[in-house]
C-alpha cells in the first residue's frame, strides 16, 4: 500500500523485525481502545501499518523488481530487497502465479494457525489454467478465461498469450476496415439470414442492372437518383456490409481457435453438424462468447461495439490490454484503494472539502495507479511487455514481486474507516411482468439500481465508487406439489447492516428453487452423467453468489440475533445481468465479480473484524428428478469474515412505478400451466383459478398485498 | 417296543460312520468359505482396474474407524503439459505434521443394502449389508460425483468431497414410496386440475 510517506522508518523496523500483521490473531487491524493513541478517536483515523500477508512473511529480503535510469538513458531492471523498497515509501505488487485477491488470501488464527480456505486452490488453479471449477485437472489444451467471473490469469498465463501471439495477425487490412465500418451488427434470426441469403443477391442483381441502365457510378447514386430503390438499397448495402464483418470476425475467431474451420468433406462419412461460413449461428455466437470472455467483454453474445473493436485489434493488442486488466486488480489490491471514476458525473469527478477546507476531486486511483505501475515497469506498449515476458521465464513468476511508486492516497484513508453502502433499487415495477399467454413484458426503466460505497469525513458523506447492481422481480419458483409458479421476489428495504462477508460461499438453494436447475449432465470418468448443479451452489464462479457475497441483515435488537431475510450484495455468475435493462435478481444485489472482489477486500481492509475461517456444514438434502434422487451436500458455507461492527446499509425504495404500489405476495399460477385440484400447503395456497392479471387487479383493489 | 423311526435309523447310520463324516463337513464348510469370499473379493475392483488414483477398500461394519484392509493408491495421473497444480490446502497445513496426503471416503447405505457405487464409468465397488465400501484419494482432489444403485431402490446421485475422510451415508428409498421425496411431481387427474385462462367464463 501507499505509505503516504508516513513512518518510513517504523515501516522498516517493522518489516525487518519480521512482526506479522497476521501473527497476532485473526483481528487484524488494530482495535479501537488499543495501541498507540487508543483511547484517542484519533487514532481512528491514523494512517495504516502496513499488512504482510502470510505468504510474504520472512520474504522482507526478497529482491524485488524496480526499473532505475541507466548510464545511456533507458530504463534498467533493477532487483532491491522488498524491506528496502517498502523503506523508500515504495508498494509492492505481486506478479506471483499464486498471487489472490485478500479474500482467498491464506489466513491465521488467533493461535497462529494456518486456516484452510477451500476455495483458495481452486481459485489459484482456475487462474492458472490448470483446474476447473471443481478442482479437478482441466483438460489438456483448456483455457479459463474468467475474468468477468472475477479471475483474472496469472501472470504465467499472460506470458505464454504473449509468447504464443507474437508475430500473429490474424488480421488484413479488408477486414479490418470492414469492422471499423460499422459500430455494430445486427443478429437476425437463422430464417431470417437463410430467406436473405436467397433474396439478397437477387436484389443485387437487380439493382446492379438498374444501375448500368441508369449509367450511374454507384448504388447510392442510383439511390438518390431513382428514391422508388432507396430502401432497397440500404437494405441490400447492410446485408453485404454484414457479410463482409462477419466474414472478417470468422477469420479472427478462427485465427484464434474460438470457432473451427470449414472441414474437407470425407468420402461415405456424413458430416458433423458445424459452423456454417458467413451465418450467424450458435457456433458463431458461441465463439463470440468465448473471444468476449477471453477480454472482458461485458457485450451480448454478437457483433457490438466493443466487440468489434476488440477483434480489429491485433492478438498482442489485445494480449496487452489483458494485461493491464490483470495488472489492475493487483495494483488496487496492493494500494488497497477502490476509487475507479464510478462516481464521476457528467460535471467530472464529485469532491470533498478537505482538513484545509479546499473543494478537492475524487480521485480515479484505479487508473492513476495501474497507470504509474504500467509505466514504471516499462509496460506501456505490447511489445515492451512482450520484451518483459521474453526477459522473464515462467518459472519466474512462481515468486515476482515488483516495487512502484504511487501518490499518497486522499486524507480520508485511515485504519478503520466509517464506510457505509447505499443502494438504490432505482425504478422499481411490481406489475406482472407476463400476460395471459406467458409472454413477457419487461417493464422499462429510466433508472436502474444502484449500489455506492461512500464514507463518512468529517460530516460529509464521500462516495468512493457507485456501481450498477440488481433488485429483484417475478421469477419461477417450485412448491411442494412439484409444480412451478410465480413469485415476486422483491428487494426489501431500510436500513440494515453488513456483517458476514463470506469468499467462496454457498448458496442453500431453497425448496423453492425449480428443480430443473438444480441438475445437470456432467462427465464424470469419462461418462455423462447426472449431477446436482454444484456450480450453482458454489463454492465457485459459477455460482448464484460469484466468489464473494456479503449479508444484508436487520441487526438484531438486545441478545436477539440478526434477522436475515436472505438479501446479499454478491458476484454473479450471470455477469450481463446487472448491465441489462431486463436483469433481475430474486431479491439480492448483483455485482460484476471484479467489482464485488475490490468491494469486499476494501472494506475488510478498513473496517475491524474477526476472520472466522471455513464455515462447516453438514448438509444434504434429497429430491426427486426423472426418477432419480438427487443428493446436494453442502460441507461448508464458506470462509467467512465478521464485521466488527458491523457496516451500515441502507436501502432506497426507489421509485414505484404503475399502479400496484405494494407487491403481490404468494404464489401466482402460471398462464396455461394446468395444477392439480389438491390445494397447496396453508402459506402457499393459491386461488388455482385466477390469472396473475386477476390476482394483481385484487392487490390494487386491496390496496395491500 | 415301537419300530425305530429313519431319523433314529439315519443318527445311527451317522454316528457309525462320524470318523469320515465330520472331516469331509469341515473341507465342504471350508471350501465354501472359500468360494465366498473369492467371489466377494472379485467383485471389488482393484485399484488396477480402472480405478486409477482410487484405494478400494472394504472394512467390517461395526468397526469403529473405518480400517483399510488393502489401501493402495496410485498418484494422480499428470494431465497435460501444465505445471503442476497449486498445492492443496492440507499441504500448506502440513507444519503440524499430521496431516495425511490421502483421505477414505466411506459410502454406507441407509438401510443397509446392497448396493453398487459408480463414479462416472467407473465401477468403485459394491455397498454391502454388512460393510461399507471405503475409498482412498488423494486429499484435496476433487469431488466424487457417484452414483449409488440397489436392487428396488432408486438410484441415487450423491458427492463426497476429498477435504478430509468423510462418511457418506446415503438414504435409499424403495421404488414404490418416490412419493415422499420432495420434488415428486403429483400426477394430474384427466379431468381435474385448474382450466386455462381461456376456458374460463369471462
Amino acid at each position: 500500500m501507499p505509505t503516504d510517506g508516513f513512518l518510513p522508518a517504523a515501516l522498516l523496523a517493522l518489516v525487518l523485525g519480521g512482526v506479522s500483521a497476521c501473527g497476532n490473531g485473526a483481528e487484524e487491524q488494530q482495535a479501537p481502545g488499543q495501541g498507540a493513541g487508543a483511547a484517542d478517536p484519533a487514532a481512528e483515523s491514523a494512517p495504516e501499518e502496513p499488512r504482510v500477508a502470510v505468504r510474504d512473511e520472512g520474504h522482507e529480503g526478497e529482491p524485488v523488481l524496480t526499473l532505475a535510469d541507466a548510464a545511456n538513458g533507458e530504463k534498467q531492471e533493477r532487483w532491491i530487497p522488498a524491506a528496502q523498497a517498502l523503506a523508500d515509501g515504495q508498494t509492492l505488487i505481486d506478479f506471483s502465479d499464486d498471487w489472490t485477491p485478500y479474500l482467498f488470501e491464506e489466513q491465521r488464527d488467533p493461535a497462529g494457525q494456518l486456516l484452510p480456505n477451500r476455495y483458495r486452490r481452486v481459485f489459484i488453479g482456475l487462474a492458472n489454467d490448470q483446474l476447473d471449477g471443481d478442482g479437478e485437472q482441466l483438460e489438456p489444451g483448456s483455457k479459463n478465461y474468467l475474468e468477468l467471473y472475477g479471475i483474472f490469469p496469472s501472470f504465467s498465463v499472460l506470458r505464454e498469450r504473449f509468447l504464443q501471439d507474437e508475430g500473429k495477425t490474424c488480421l488484413d487490412p479488408e477486414g479490418v476496415a470492414a469492422m471499423q465500418s460499422v459500430k455494430s451488427v445486427g443478429f437476425p434470426s437463422l430464417a431470417q439470414q437463410r430467406r436473405d441469403a436467397i433474396r439478397q443477391p437477387k436484389f443485387g442483381r437487380e439493382l446492379e442492372a438498374a444501375r448500368v441502365s441508369a449509367g450511374v457510378a454507384t448504388l447510392a447514386e442510383l439511390a438518390e437518383l431513382k428514391p422508388s430503390l432507396a430502401a432497397k438499397v440500404k437494405d441490400f448495402e447492410r446485408w453485404t456490409t454484414t457479410g463482409r464483418v462477419v466474414a472478417a470476425a470468422e477469420k479472427r475467431l478462427i485465427c484464434e481457435g474460438f470457432l473451427a474451420g470449414p472441414a474437407e468433406p470425407t468420402p461415405g462419412k456424413k458430416p458433423k453438424i458445424k459452423h456454417q461460413m458467413g451465418v450467424q449461428d450458435s457456433y458463431f455466437s458461441n465463439a463470440l462468447r468465448h473471444f468476449q470472455q477471453k477480454h472482458m467483454i461485458y457485450e451480448g453474445h454478437a457483433l457490438r461495439p466493443r466487440t468489434l473493436t476488440a477483434l480489429a485489434q491485433t492478438p498482442l493488442q489485445n494480449d496487452h490490454a489483458g494485461l493491464v486488466r490483470a495488472l489492475r486488480e493487483r495494483v488496487v489490491a496492493a494500494a488497497d484503494v477502490v476509487e475507479d471514476g464510478s462516481t464521476d458525473g457528467k460535471a467530472g469527478p464529485q469532491t470533498f472539502v478537505s482538513k484545509s477546507g479546499e473543494h478537492v476531486p475524487l480521485r480515479n486511483l484505479a487508473e492513476e495507479y495501474t497507470n504509474a505501475a504500467v509505466a514504471q515497469l516499462g509496460l506501456d506498449t505490447p511489445e515492451s511487455a512482450l520484451a518483459f515476458f521474453k526477459r522473464h521465464d515462467q518459472k519466474a513468476f512462481k515468486r515476482f514481486r515488483a516495487a512502484v511508486k504511487l501518490a499518497p492516497r486522499p486524507e480520508y484513508y485511515s485504519a478503520h474507516m466509517e464506510l457505509s453502502i447505499v443502494v438504490d433499487r432505482g425504478d422499481v415495477w411490481y406489475e406482472p411482468w407476463f400476460d395471459e399467454k406467458d409472454k413477457w413484458r419487461w417493464p422499462t426503466r429510466q433508472r436502474f439500481p444502484s449500489l455506492t460505497l461512500q464514507v463518512d469525513y468529517q460530516g460529509q458523506k464521500v462516495p468512493l465508487a457507485r456501481w450498477r447492481t440488481t433488485i429483484g422481480g417475478w421469477r419461477a419458483e417450485q412448491a411442494s406439489n412439484g409444480y412451478e409458479y410465480y413469485r415476486y421476489k422483491g428487494s426489501d428495504t431500510g436500513p440494515r447492516v453488513l456483517r458476514k462477508i463470506s469468499a467462496g460461499p454457498v448458496w442453500i438453494a431453497p425448496e423453492t428453487e425449480p428443480i430443473r436447475s438444480l441438475v445437470k449432465s456432467k462427465k464424470v470418468e469419462g461418462r455423462w452423467q447426472g449431477v446436482v448443479n454444484y456450480d450453482a451452489l458454489g463454492p465457485g464462479y459459477l455460482s448464484a453468489y460469484g466468489v464473494v457475497a456479503g449479508y444484508f441483515v436487520i441487526p438484531g435488537q438486545g441478545d436477539n440475533p440478526d434477522v436475515d431475510r436472505g438479501i446479499r450484495a454478491h458476484g454473479s455468475s450471470d455477469y450481463l445481468s446487472m448491465y441489462s435493462s431486463n436483469g433481475y435478481s430474486h431479491g439480492c444485489h448483483r455485482l460484476p465479480n471484479h467489482l464485488a472482489i475490490r468491494l469486499y477486500d476494501f472494506v475488510l481492509q478498513h473496517r475491524h473484524k474477526v476472520v472466522k475461517g471455513d464455515g462447516p456444514m453438514d448438509f444434504a438434502r434429497q429430491f426427486l428428478w426423472q426418477d432419480h434422487v438427487y443428493e446436494m451436500r453442502i460441507p461448508s458455507r464458506g470462509f467467512e469474515f465478521e464485521l466488527d461492527p458491523p457496516m451500515p446499509v441502507t436501502v432506497l425504495e426507489g421509485t414505484i412505478k404503475g399502479e400496484l404500489k405494494h407487491p403481490i405476495e404468494g404464489p401466482v399460477p402460471k398462464p396455461g400451466v394446468r395444477y392439480p385440484p389438491e390445494a397447496l400447503p396453508p402459506e402457499e395456497q393459491v386461488d388455482a383459478v385466477s390469472t396473475a392479471t386477476q390476482r394483481a387487479r385484487a392487490a390494487t383493489d386491496k390496496g395491500s398485498p | 417296543m415301537n419300530e425305530p423311526t429313519s431319523f433314529a435309523r439315519w443318527l445311527a447310520w451317522a454316528d457309525e460312520r462320524k470318523a469320515v463324516l465330520l472331516p469331509a463337513g469341515g473341507a465342504v464348510l471350508v471350501l465354501l468359505l472359500g468360494g465366498l469370499w473369492w467371489a466377494n473379493t472379485r467383485s471389488n475392483p482393484s485399484p488396477s482396474h480402472g480405478t486409477a488414483a482410487l484405494g478400494v477398500a472394504r472394512v467390517s461394519a461395526d468397526a469403529g474407524a473405518p480400517r483399510a484392509v488393502a489401501p493402495s493408491v496410485v498418484a494422480p495421473a499428470a494431465v497435460g503439459a501444465a505445471a503442476a497444480p497449486p498445492a492443496a490446502p492440507a499441504a500448506q497445513c502440513t507444519d503440524a505434521g499430521t496431516t495425511s496426503n490421502t483421505v477414505k471416503v466411506v459410502f454406507r447405505t441407509f438401510p443397509p443394502r446392497r448396493a453398487l457405487v459408480m463414479w462416472g464409468g467407473k465401477r468403485l465397488g459394491f455397498i454391502e449389508r454388512g460393510a461399507p465400501l471405503v475409498v482412498e484419494r488423494p486429499r484435496d482432489s476433487g469431488p466424487l460425483d457417484v452414483v449409488i444403485r440397489a436392487d428396488r431402490y432408486l438410484p441415487v446421485h450423491t458427492r463426497a468431497y476429498t477435504f478430509n475422510d468423510t462418511t457418506i451415508d446415503v438414504r435409499i428409498t424403495p421404488i414404490e414410496k418416490k412419493d415422499t421425496i420432495y420434488g415428486y411431481k403429483e400426477p394430474l387427474p384427466p379431468d381435474a386440475g385448474a382450466p386455462f385462462p381461456s376456458e374460463m367464463p369471462e
